[in-house]
């Protein structure tokens, strides 16, 4: 079994949809049959929570992974299985996790010790045992702030992805997380910008406002307009499809997951044969 | 058995455990001297009938009273006191504990005593006066 490839999706900024992008993707994927592990890498813990997971006090999360060798947390053992969805699991977060900016500040190893840990880089290890190879992809939702937990996020990206939202606030984040990627993309050359996601696009009638479309139309110029995505829109029924953990087809809503199809198309060649799973499913739709 | 189906196993009964997490906010207590594994600071072995053998040894000795007596005396009797005390390595409280008890004892020398405490009380009362009236003339010089 080949190794699953990370996904992550990247922001400098708060409330650029990257949790909303993040879990639903994941779960769009998991309703294909392909098994998800997530990880939380920000402290805030929203995609732990949102999945429903409760982290107990005295299990690992990831600030263990992180901090501590694998003789002393294997990786298996911070991952939790979600409550009623047999194809998602979760290395969770809590509040805790803050500390792990100090350790991987004076550890130096920012950039690759996540991906180290969840490929079980120089571990001894069973074929069979080997959790990126039990898994069809890992989506790690990195904090908010350029810290070192999001260095460690962007490290073990095999796929980016840059939510933004369609205003100053977003064009900004997107400058930024575009800079970062510029700063580090020569030491992780197995990483690539799969594309931009405009967040919270509003349209009246059949038109975008004037700030959104200006706004999209900035992004276009910083990340060049054949990385784009179609936009996600603003509106309650992702907080509505968060809050009662499904997606918006199950709120009658399907048209809301078009961006989201559109970003997995593009991960599509990176899933391996477990691409032909989703192909599958499409035609049946049809 | 699956990488999977381990991982639900281990949800349900953790195998391994780790301490509880500290919040970063909360800073850290100072750092311990003694023996970081025992967890408290060790304890010297002590005879049970030792601290009640002192305690008796400390009942047969007086009960000094929790309040204090605040004293203020002419500038250079409390000078002199001073150097008195320093001199012979006592202190004031200790000399007027002596000087009561031994002139208790004596009555002659306690009705001399007495008087002499009289006369000063009733200095210290006209100084009082004294003080008192020119204040008041300031004052009402002050106000016309």
């Amino acid at each position: 079994m080949p190794d699953a490839p990370t996904f992550v999706p990247l922001g400098l900024a708060g409330g650029q949809g990257k949790t909303t992008v993040a879990l639903m993707l994941g779960r769009i994927l998991a309703t294909y049959g392909l098994n998800i592990l997530f990880v939380d890498a920000d402290p805030q813990a929203s995609l732990t929570a949102f999945l429903g997971v409760e982290p107990s006090p005295d299990r690992p999360t990831l600030l263990e992974l992180i901090s501590r060798p694998p003789s002393k947390i294997p990786l298996h053992t911070a991952i939790y299985p979600v409550p009623q969805n047999s194809n998602l699991f979760l290395i969770p977060a809590d509040d805790e996790l803050e500390a792990a900016n100090s350790y991987l500040a004076s550890s130096g190893t920012s950039l690759t010790v996540l991906r180290d840990r969840l490929y079980q880089a120089g571990e001894a290890v069973d074929p069979g045992d080997r959790v990126a190879s039990s898994f069809d992809l890992i989506i790690v939702d990195p904090p908010p702030e350029r810290s070192h937990l999001a260095l460690t996020s962007l490290g073990c990206g095999n796929l980016w992805a840059i939510p933004a939202e369609a205003n100053v606030k977003g064009v900004q984040s997107l400058l930024r997380t575009l800079e970062l990627i510029q700063s580090y993309q020569a030491k992780i050359p197995y990483g690539q910008l799969a594309g931009v996601i405009p967040f919270r696009a509003k349209w009246v009638g059949l038109s975008p406002t004037e700030t959104t479309r200006e706004s999209i139309k900035t992004m276009e110029q910083l990340a060049g307009i054949e990385r784009m995505l179609p936009h996600l829109l603003e509106s309650d029924v992702y907080k509505r499809a968060i809050n009662d953990q499904v997606l918006p087809r199950d709120l009658g809503k399907p048209d809301l997951e078009y961006p989201l199809l559109a970003l997995i198309d593009r991960l599509k060649p990176a899933l391996g044969e477990k691409a032909s799973l989703i192909e599958s499913r499409e035609v049946v739709a049809r | 058995m699956s990488l999977l189906s381990k991982i639900r196993e281990e949800a349900q009964s953790p195998t391994f455990k780790v301490e509880p997490r500290s919040d970063v906010l909360v800073s850290p207590p100072p750092p311990i001297s003694h023996s970081a594994t025992t967890g408290a600071p060790p304890q010297p072995e002590i005879a049970q009938g030792e601290i009640s053998g002192l305690q008796q040894r400390l009942d047969q000795f007086p009960t000094i009273s929790p309040k204090k007596v605040g004293l203020r005396m002419e500038e250079q009797i409390q000078k002199d006191l001073q150097a008195y005390c320093l001199q012979h390595g006592v202190t004031p409280e200790t000399l007027m504990e002596a000087y009561w008890t031994i002139v208790q004892s004596k009555d002659g020398l306690s009705r001399q005593v007495l008087r002499e405490a009289q006369a000063r009380a009733a200095r210290r009362t006209e100084a009082g006066n004294l003080r008192s009236s020119i204040t008041k003339l300031q004052n009402l010089k002050k106000s016309k």
